[in-house]
Protein backbone atom coordinates (compact mmCIF):
# COMPACT_ATOMS: atom_id res chain seq x y z
CA UNK A 1 0.00 0.00 0.00
CA UNK A 2 1.69 3.44 -0.98
CA UNK A 3 0.72 7.04 0.75
CA UNK A 4 0.40 10.04 -1.16
CA UNK A 5 3.18 12.68 0.31
CA UNK A 6 1.97 15.19 1.63
CA UNK A 7 2.43 18.54 -1.50
CA UNK A 8 4.64 20.18 0.68
CA UNK A 9 7.22 16.85 0.89
CA UNK A 10 6.78 16.80 -2.97
CA UNK A 11 7.56 20.00 -3.58
CA UNK A 12 10.59 19.43 -1.70
CA UNK A 13 11.88 16.43 -3.09
CA UNK A 14 10.96 18.06 -6.40
CA UNK A 15 13.20 20.89 -5.86
CA UNK A 16 16.15 18.55 -4.94
CA UNK A 17 16.11 17.06 -8.46
CA UNK A 18 14.41 18.60 -11.09
CA UNK A 19 15.88 21.66 -13.12
CA UNK A 20 13.68 24.97 -12.68
CA UNK A 21 12.08 25.94 -16.19
CA UNK A 22 11.78 30.14 -16.96
CA UNK A 23 8.71 29.82 -18.61
CA UNK A 24 8.27 31.48 -21.92
CA UNK A 25 5.42 33.67 -21.24
CA UNK A 26 3.31 35.99 -18.42
CA UNK A 27 -0.08 36.63 -18.27
CA UNK A 28 -1.37 39.96 -18.22
CA UNK A 29 -4.53 40.83 -16.63
CA UNK A 30 -7.06 43.08 -15.04
CA UNK A 31 -9.38 42.37 -11.72
CA UNK A 32 -10.02 46.34 -11.44
CA UNK A 33 -10.67 49.38 -13.31
CA UNK A 34 -9.15 51.72 -10.92
CA UNK A 35 -5.31 50.01 -10.93
CA UNK A 36 -2.36 49.20 -13.15
CA UNK A 37 -2.91 45.83 -15.18
CA UNK A 38 -0.83 42.88 -13.19
CA UNK A 39 1.34 40.11 -14.55
CA UNK A 40 1.51 36.89 -13.22
CA UNK A 41 4.77 35.19 -13.17
CA UNK A 42 5.34 32.10 -13.44
CA UNK A 43 7.58 30.10 -10.38
CA UNK A 44 10.48 28.06 -12.40
CA UNK A 45 10.56 25.61 -10.00
CA UNK A 46 6.72 24.79 -10.12
CA UNK A 47 6.90 24.93 -14.31
CA UNK A 48 9.66 22.24 -13.36
CA UNK A 49 6.79 20.01 -11.24
CA UNK A 50 4.23 20.96 -13.74
CA UNK A 51 5.87 19.37 -16.56
CA UNK A 52 6.88 16.91 -14.86
CA UNK A 53 4.16 15.15 -13.26
CA UNK A 54 2.99 13.53 -10.66
CA UNK A 55 3.75 16.33 -7.77
CA UNK A 56 0.94 19.17 -8.41
CA UNK A 57 -2.88 18.07 -7.19
CA UNK A 58 -5.40 18.75 -9.81
CA UNK A 59 -7.03 22.13 -10.40
CA UNK A 60 -10.34 21.01 -8.62
CA UNK A 61 -8.93 20.77 -5.50
CA UNK A 62 -7.75 24.75 -5.08
CA UNK A 63 -11.22 25.92 -6.63
CA UNK A 64 -13.13 23.76 -4.48
CA UNK A 65 -10.39 24.91 -1.34
CA UNK A 66 -11.47 28.98 -1.72
CA UNK A 67 -14.72 27.89 0.07
CA UNK A 68 -13.11 26.45 2.51
CA UNK A 69 -12.65 28.60 5.73
CA UNK A 70 -9.08 29.44 7.59
CA UNK A 71 -7.59 27.04 9.60
CA UNK A 72 -9.85 24.27 8.24
CA UNK A 73 -8.19 21.58 6.47
CA UNK A 74 -7.45 21.70 2.52
CA UNK A 75 -8.23 19.42 -0.06
CA UNK A 76 -5.14 19.93 -2.00
CA UNK A 77 -2.19 19.18 0.11
CA UNK A 78 -3.72 15.64 0.25
CA UNK A 79 -4.98 15.11 -2.85
CA UNK A 80 -3.59 12.30 -5.50
CA UNK A 81 -1.40 14.19 -7.81
CA UNK A 82 -1.82 14.78 -11.27
CA UNK A 83 0.18 14.11 -14.84
CA UNK A 84 2.66 15.74 -16.51
CA UNK A 85 1.14 18.86 -17.97
CA UNK A 86 2.43 21.00 -21.13
CA UNK A 87 3.61 24.66 -20.51
CA UNK A 88 0.39 25.71 -21.73
CA UNK A 89 -1.68 23.77 -20.06
CA UNK A 90 0.59 24.46 -16.72
CA UNK A 91 0.04 28.30 -17.74
CA UNK A 92 -3.86 27.66 -17.59
CA UNK A 93 -3.44 26.03 -14.30
CA UNK A 94 -1.77 29.20 -12.99
CA UNK A 95 -4.45 31.37 -14.26
CA UNK A 96 -7.27 29.12 -12.41
CA UNK A 97 -5.05 28.73 -9.16
CA UNK A 98 -3.49 32.30 -8.61
CA UNK A 99 -5.64 34.74 -10.46
CA UNK A 100 -9.31 35.53 -9.38
CA UNK A 101 -12.50 33.38 -11.16
CA UNK A 102 -13.80 37.09 -11.68
CA UNK A 103 -11.11 37.71 -14.02
CA UNK A 104 -10.96 34.43 -15.79
CA UNK A 105 -14.30 33.10 -15.57
CA UNK A 106 -17.08 35.51 -14.47
CA UNK A 107 -15.74 38.52 -16.38
CA UNK A 108 -18.45 39.25 -19.09
CA UNK A 109 -17.88 42.80 -20.67
CA UNK A 110 -16.61 43.72 -23.83
CA UNK A 111 -12.70 44.83 -22.92
CA UNK A 112 -10.04 42.16 -22.71
CA UNK A 113 -8.95 41.62 -19.44
CA UNK A 114 -6.45 38.95 -19.19
CA UNK A 115 -3.94 38.19 -22.07
CA UNK A 116 -1.30 35.31 -22.36
CA UNK A 117 1.82 37.09 -23.83
CA UNK A 118 5.30 35.41 -24.60
CA UNK A 119 7.72 37.31 -22.06
CA UNK A 120 9.66 39.49 -24.63
CA UNK A 121 6.54 41.63 -25.02
CA UNK A 122 6.07 42.69 -21.74
CA UNK A 123 7.83 45.83 -21.11
CA UNK A 124 11.53 46.13 -19.61
CA UNK A 125 10.90 49.58 -18.87
CA UNK A 126 9.00 50.02 -15.95
CA UNK A 127 8.91 53.83 -15.44
CA UNK A 128 5.10 53.81 -16.37
CA UNK A 129 4.74 51.05 -14.41
CA UNK A 130 1.85 51.75 -12.78
CA UNK A 131 -0.05 53.10 -15.99
CA UNK A 132 -0.03 49.96 -17.45
CA UNK A 133 -3.17 48.71 -19.43
CA UNK A 134 -4.00 45.77 -21.52
CA UNK A 135 -4.02 47.25 -24.79
CA UNK A 136 -7.27 46.79 -26.61
CA UNK A 137 -5.50 46.80 -30.24
CA UNK A 138 -5.86 43.99 -31.91
CA UNK A 139 -3.46 43.90 -33.76
CA UNK A 140 -0.97 44.20 -30.76
CA UNK A 141 -0.86 41.83 -28.08
CA UNK A 142 1.16 43.69 -25.36
CA UNK A 143 0.49 45.67 -22.66
CA UNK B 1 11.85 9.14 -0.43
CA UNK B 2 12.45 7.70 2.96
CA UNK B 3 10.40 9.36 6.30
CA UNK B 4 12.22 9.31 9.94
CA UNK B 5 9.51 9.66 12.74
CA UNK B 6 10.96 10.73 15.74
CA UNK B 7 9.76 12.93 18.86
CA UNK B 8 13.44 14.78 19.80
CA UNK B 9 16.55 15.57 18.10
CA UNK B 10 19.42 15.12 19.73
CA UNK B 11 23.57 15.79 19.69
CA UNK B 12 24.38 13.71 22.07
CA UNK B 13 24.30 16.35 25.05
CA UNK B 14 21.11 18.34 24.00
CA UNK B 15 18.04 17.12 22.96
CA UNK B 16 15.23 19.11 21.26
CA UNK B 17 11.86 18.18 19.97
CA UNK B 18 11.10 17.46 16.77
CA UNK B 19 8.36 20.18 16.33
CA UNK B 20 11.30 22.65 16.87
CA UNK B 21 12.69 21.78 13.50
CA UNK B 22 9.20 21.70 11.71
CA UNK B 23 7.78 24.45 13.48
CA UNK B 24 11.00 26.74 12.92
CA UNK B 25 11.83 25.66 9.01
CA UNK B 26 10.48 28.29 6.71
CA UNK B 27 7.13 27.60 4.74
CA UNK B 28 7.94 28.82 1.49
CA UNK B 29 10.47 31.19 0.71
CA UNK B 30 11.35 33.71 -2.78
CA UNK B 31 13.89 35.50 -4.27
CA UNK B 32 13.16 37.57 -7.10
CA UNK B 33 13.72 40.47 -9.71
CA UNK B 34 11.55 43.11 -8.97
CA UNK B 35 13.19 45.42 -12.28
CA UNK B 36 13.04 45.47 -16.02
CA UNK B 37 11.17 41.63 -16.69
CA UNK B 38 10.25 41.02 -13.24
CA UNK B 39 11.46 36.88 -12.84
CA UNK B 40 11.89 34.62 -9.85
CA UNK B 41 15.71 33.52 -8.84
CA UNK B 42 14.37 30.87 -6.52
CA UNK B 43 12.43 29.60 -4.47
CA UNK B 44 10.37 27.29 -2.55
CA UNK B 45 6.55 26.31 -2.27
CA UNK B 46 5.62 29.25 -4.68
CA UNK B 47 3.53 28.73 -7.54
CA UNK B 48 3.94 32.22 -9.08
CA UNK B 49 4.49 35.87 -8.24
CA UNK B 50 2.18 38.50 -9.42
CA UNK B 51 3.50 41.95 -10.29
CA UNK B 52 0.96 44.01 -9.14
CA UNK B 53 2.70 47.53 -9.49
CA UNK B 54 5.44 49.50 -8.91
CA UNK B 55 7.33 48.01 -5.86
CA UNK B 56 4.17 46.00 -5.54
CA UNK B 57 4.41 42.36 -5.59
CA UNK B 58 2.13 39.31 -4.04
CA UNK B 59 3.93 35.94 -3.83
CA UNK B 60 1.05 32.75 -4.43
CA UNK B 61 1.73 29.61 -2.71
CA UNK B 62 1.89 26.29 -4.54
CA UNK B 63 0.85 24.61 -0.67
CA UNK B 64 -1.25 27.55 1.15
CA UNK B 65 -0.99 28.33 4.87
CA UNK B 66 -3.58 26.94 6.96
CA UNK B 67 -4.54 30.61 7.87
CA UNK B 68 -3.48 34.04 7.79
CA UNK B 69 -1.64 34.19 11.17
CA UNK B 70 2.02 33.34 9.97
CA UNK B 71 4.85 35.53 9.60
CA UNK B 72 6.85 37.02 6.65
CA UNK B 73 10.68 38.18 6.74
CA UNK B 74 11.36 40.01 3.66
CA UNK B 75 14.22 42.18 2.89
CA UNK B 76 15.80 43.61 -0.92
CA UNK B 77 18.25 45.02 -2.63
CA UNK B 78 17.81 47.88 -4.27
CA UNK B 79 19.81 48.67 -7.37
CA UNK B 80 20.63 51.44 -10.02
CA UNK B 81 18.14 50.19 -13.18
CA UNK B 82 19.14 53.41 -15.11
CA UNK B 83 15.90 55.26 -13.81
CA UNK B 84 16.04 55.03 -10.50
CA UNK B 85 19.26 55.18 -7.79
CA UNK B 86 19.02 53.55 -4.24
CA UNK B 87 20.29 53.74 -1.29
CA UNK B 88 20.43 50.12 0.03
CA UNK B 89 20.63 50.44 3.65
CA UNK B 90 17.83 53.15 3.52
CA UNK B 91 15.55 50.61 1.65
CA UNK B 92 12.75 48.78 3.41
CA UNK B 93 10.51 46.30 2.60
CA UNK B 94 6.71 45.90 3.91
CA UNK B 95 4.29 42.71 4.17
CA UNK B 96 0.86 44.75 3.15
CA UNK B 97 -1.60 41.77 2.67
CA UNK B 98 -1.18 38.51 4.58
CA UNK B 99 -3.83 35.47 2.87
CA UNK B 100 -3.63 31.74 3.04
CA UNK B 101 -2.81 31.46 -0.34
CA UNK B 102 -0.60 34.49 -1.03
CA UNK B 103 1.83 37.19 0.53
CA UNK B 104 1.84 40.86 -0.56
CA UNK B 105 5.19 42.17 -0.04
CA UNK B 106 6.42 45.64 -0.90
CA UNK B 107 9.26 47.57 -1.36
CA UNK B 108 9.23 51.93 -0.21
CA UNK B 109 12.24 54.15 0.07
CA UNK B 110 12.27 55.93 3.94
CA UNK B 111 12.41 59.58 2.40
CA UNK B 112 9.24 59.36 0.06
CA UNK B 113 5.75 58.02 -0.30
CA UNK B 114 6.14 56.10 -3.43
CA UNK B 115 7.03 52.43 -3.92
CA UNK B 116 10.08 51.43 -5.48
CA UNK B 117 10.92 48.50 -8.05
CA UNK B 118 14.21 46.52 -6.45
CA UNK B 119 16.81 44.25 -8.18
CA UNK B 120 16.51 41.69 -5.51
CA UNK B 121 13.22 41.05 -2.90
CA UNK B 122 13.68 38.15 -0.76
CA UNK B 123 10.64 36.74 1.52
CA UNK B 124 10.33 33.89 3.41
CA UNK B 125 7.30 32.62 5.15
CA UNK B 126 6.80 30.85 8.61
CA UNK B 127 3.96 28.69 9.67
Amino acid sequence: MTTTLHLWDRLAEAKSHLTPVQSKYRVLFEDSQDEPAKVLVPDPNWMAAALAGSILPPIDTYLRDRDVADGQPKEHPYAEPIGPMTEEEAIEYLIMKDISPAVWRDYQGNRVVLKITPVELIPSDRSFRNAWKITQDAERIAA
Amino acid sequence: MSTIIASNISDGTTSVPSTYVVNGSAKAWVNFNGTSTVAIRDSLNVGSITDVGTGQYRVNFTNAMPDANYSVIATVNGADTGTYEFNDSRHQALGVVLSPTYASVSSKHPAATAWYDVWQMSAAIFS
